[in-house]
């Protein structure tokens, strides 16, 4: 296990070169892909709670990050134009303050991840997949139909939002808030896995009758990881709307649901840092494909192929051989 | 609303169910048989619409048009079946749904290559432009009836094939026992080419007839595959009868949902909110019938065994 | 008279036509080993997982303790006190020996819910899985992954997790299965130590293991208990020794 935590803190140190380097070249657009990396990262973390230690796999966890992304839009644009969310039966104010955005953003997404998941653990395997899915698309064709938000046009931010002491707009200064959120969701996650429940969590991934036999009930504990899970995407699609001023039904999308699964599996399942290094890579192809070439998906889509075919258990599993969890 | 709207709403409802059909036939016979989850089948219905509407326009003939589309996504599939699909099948779903998402981002940037950016069109026969009467005062498009005529033929077809013939037999063996067909002395591989690549060529079909009705574009494949995993899903992986049933009803739902439900909310509200409500919860309704039936039978109307 | 610690009465189940148990019923004591024999297809395996839970009886009920728990589903069951091992040795592959235990132990506490604290820091836990393991011999081998166990050990690891729900009755299906004749040796010896920590409820193969163990037997044909006694009862059986007649020697 060593070698994977030196491993990981040369990601860290890589990390934050990169919005340092942006300081010392003057290009803040390193600033913001950075920042996009780290918001990314947080995604994926929250799906690899249920995909890599939990067992499941979640092809909808678009609606998690579309859902907290609107909230912090719909809080932001009220705020904005100062006219209230809802005027009865009491008043509700919108709000540009991230210490109130990004917690309610968690506690709706995390709520819809418990209704979501509630429906959807009944089922298992392929089915699981394709049901969660389909509450993506719902929530999708919802944002689109529903016009009151923008409807296919999205809903844009003029400012971000404003967090205590610090200039959001300073993109070094939002890179920071990222930063430390990532960090304290990885510090989460560790303890989760580490602890009672996790144990649980990762025996009902193996062997769920085993576990119902000694007296714990797996969906409960599917249930609770699942709802952990949309949360802490939920935050993940908060940020981005503020890292882009601009939130529309896309992030909503499937494919949305695809790229974060790809992060996941690109950096390796079931490992603390796999999301990090997969959104990095994600993030790094795409800049570097594309520089070259237009048609830099295509090329994007045949290293994924590869990667599933040769390397199994993502770039952490070719470099870190040891593993717990199989 | 007269009745004859309504009916006619019914036969678009039916047309949209037949096409879904040809298109969740393969998805759910490579599922059955092979136990792979194919999220690049909407990539095949692009290609099949890509080769007809180059092809048509090259001959000028919309039926050569609809061969091209059936032999470019049965070769696609096989060579794609050959090279990557087949090393997919021992392993587990998220292998099989990152690597066939990858195929989609391949396939879309190869076409988007090839044929560039801007959608070509593919047009409706000289024979069946212009409508057909039928009783009730219903005016309903030749090309339409024919999409839907075609889809029940096959329907039929292909159930006779899994019912009748030996390769039939050999696919409901795979079905059930994969190593019982191997010790039979059946070439596995060749007969899992064969399945993949009769999918293939019915969602290139189902791809160039609708592409006379829409554009044809790169990522056309993408909405309409995620209706055929809601449509096999409702109908039970694995099972040719699910997905017939299940078709039909997404096909019907979105159709008459879509045709009924602003009409529904104009008898209780304003109209401008009951358009905005009726038209947000119709596109929504094929999910929300997908979630009710797996509440009630998590594994679909006609599927016994969750994988 | 002393009431039963698990009482099965009058257990039906069919699958389509075709009957599994009919009208079985049958009392487990405290301090006993009950012995369950059957021919193959005797519908003992249903049995079992109609007692456990994964399969719901059409009639009948299943009484533990004082709490009927016909309708529980499988983790309640357990949590209120009954301990099954499987035919098929069910483990957790990925995690260590010791982690197998130490789930047993939180699911018995209600443990489960904890997500702060890690498990390898928690002394308490990992003292009291150190005496479970203690107990069926495989301290020695707590930090290998379960997945590397050979299959006596893994045998062994099940009990271990059993004991450590201190449960009010162990139901253990096969235990021998697949041992060897040294193996069955071992497992003989800690199945009577066990019977002093609750009362059996003992599915077995091995003949020789389950008159040497049990206090009284049941025997399962077709779907029905064709008599019920002590071992010298049940070799006397004239019913007992028909339905085996020609296959297994009594």
């Amino acid at each position: 296990m060593i070698k994977e935590n030196y491993f990981n803190i040369i990601c860290i140190i890589l990390l934050l070169s990169v919005p340092f380097l942006g300081l010392i070249l003057d290009e803040p657009y390193y600033i913001t892909l950075a920042t996009k990396v780290v918001i990314l990262a947080i995604a994926g973390a929250g799906l690899n709670l249920v995909l890599g230690y939990g067992g499941f796999v979640s092809f909808g966890h678009a609606a998690f990050f579309g859902i907290g992304g609107y909230v912090s839009g719909i809080l932001a644009s009220h705020a904005l134009n100062y006219y209230p969310i809802i005027e009865w039966p009491f008043i509700i104010e919108g709000t540009t303050q991230m210490l109130i955005i990004l917690p309610l953003a968690m506690l709706i997404s995390g709520g819809f991840a418990f209704l979501i998941g509630m429906l959807c653990l009944r089922t298992s395997g392929v089915y699981f997949i394709m049901i969660t899915l389909a509450f993506a698309q719902m929530v999708y064709y919802f944002a689109i139909s529903w016009p009151a938000y923008g409807g296919e046009d999205g809903l844009s931010v003029y400012l971000r939002n404003n967090f205590p002491g610090l200039n959001t707009m300073d993109g070094f200064s939002f890179f920071s808030i990222c930063f430390v959120l990532l960090i304290f969701v990885l510090f989460i996650i560790s303890r989760i896995v580490n602890s009672n429940f996790g144990l649980a969590l990762q025996s009902a991934k193996q062997n769920p009758e085993r576990v119902a036999a000694v007296g714990i009930e797996p969906i409960k504990v599917q249930l609770i990881a699942f709802v952990i899970s949309g949360a802490i995407t939920g935050l993940a699609g908060a940020l981005y709307t503020d890292l882009n001023r601009f939130v529309s039904p896309s992030v909503l999308s499937w494919h949305t649901s695809g790229e974060i699964m790809v992060f996941v599996i690109l950096g390796g399942t079931a490992r603390l840092f796999g999301p990090l290094v997969g959104a990095a890579l994600f993030i790094i192809l795409e800049q570097f494909l594309g520089g070259i070439t237009e048609n830099w998906q295509f090329w994007l889509g045949f290293i994924l192929i590869i990667v599933v075919l040769f390397a199994k258990g993502g770039i952490i599993g070719m470099i870190a051989k040891e593993r717990r969890n199989g | 609303m007269s009745i004859s709207l309504f009916l006619e709403q019914v036969l678009n409802g039916l047309q949209f169910g037949v096409m879904l059909f040809l298109m969740s036939a393969g998805l759910t016979l490579v599922f059955g048989v092979m136990g792979l989850i194919n999220l690049a089948h909407g990539s095949l219905y692009m290609i099949g619409a890509f080769a007809a509407a180059a092809i048509a326009s090259w001959t000028g003939s919309f039926w050569l048009g609809l061969v091209a589309s059936l032999m470019a996504a049965a070769i696609a599939g096989v060579i794609v079946e050959i090279v990557i699909i087949r090393r997919l099948y021992k392993r587990d779903h998220l292998d099989q749904v990152l690597a066939t998402f990858a195929l989609i981002l391949l396939f879309s940037e190869a076409m988007r290559w090839i044929f560039g950016a801007f959608p070509l069109f593919l047009d409706v026969p000289e024979i069946l432009s212009g409508t057909l009467s039928l009783p009730l005062g219903i005016e309903y498009s030749k090309y339409r009836m024919m999409i839907i005529v075609v889809g029940i033929l096959i329907a039929v077809g292909l159930f006779s094939l899994i019912s009748k013939t030996r390769l039939g037999v050999r696919i409901r063996a795979g079905e059930s026992d994969r190593e019982m067909i191997a010790a039979l002395g059946v070439d596995i591989s060749k007969l899992y080419t064969l399945v993949f690549a009769l999918g293939a060529a019915l969602a290139g079909l189902a791809g160039a007839m609708v592409g006379a009705i829409q554009s044809v574009e790169v990522g056309m494949g993408e909405p309409v595959l995620i209706l055929a995993f809601v449509v096999i899903v409702i109908g039970g992986i694995g099972s040719i009868k699910g997905a017939l049933v299940g078709a039909i009803l997404v096909g019907l739902t979105d159709t008459l949902g879509r045709f009924l439900l602003p009409s529904f909310f104009k008898i209780f509200l304003n109209p401008s909110s009951a358009t905005d409500i009726g038209s947000a919860l119709s596109s929504m309704m094929i999910y929300i019938l997908m979630a009710a039936v797996l509440i009630w039978k998590p594994s679909g109307l006609f599927g016994n065994n969750a994988k | 008279m002393v009431s039963p610690i698990l009482s099965i009465q009058n257990l039906s189940k069919k699958f389509g036509a075709v009957i599994a148990n009919e009208d079985v019923s049958i009392d487990l004591y405290q301090d006993e080993i009950h012995g369950l024999i059957g021919p193959n297809g005797a519908g003992k395996s249903t049995l079992i997982k109609q007692i456990s839970g994964e399969i719901k009886q059409d009639s009948g009920k299943i009484v533990l303790g004082e709490n009927e728990i016909s309708n529980q589903p499988v983790f309640q069951r357990a949590k209120m006190g009954l301990a099954r091992s499987f035919q098929v040795s069910s483990i957790i592959p990925s995690i260590t020996v010791l982690e197998n235990v130490i789930l047993a132990i939180q699911g018995n506490l209600g443990q489960t819910f904890k997500f702060w604290k890690p498990v390898s820091k928690n002394q308490e836990l990992i003292n009291a899985a150190h005496g479970y393991l203690d107990q069926v011999d495989l301290k020695l081998r707590m930090f290998i992954l379960a997945s590397e166990l050979s299959h006596g050990e893994r045998r062994k690891l099940e009990i271990s997790m059993a004991l450590a729900l201190e449960p009010k009755v162990f139901l253990l299906d096969e235990p021998m299965a697949g041992l060897g004749a040294a193996g069955s040796k071992v497992m003989t010896k800690q199945l009577a130590k066990l019977k002093s920590r609750a009362p059996i409820l003992l599915i077995e193969h091995d003949m020789d293991a389950i008159f040497a163990l049990a206090d009284r037997i049941s025997v399962l044909v077709y779907g029905r208990i064709i008599a019920t006694g002590t071992v010298d009862e049940i070799r006397s059986n004239a019913n007992v020794k028909e339905a085996y007649l020609g296959s297994e020697d009594l």
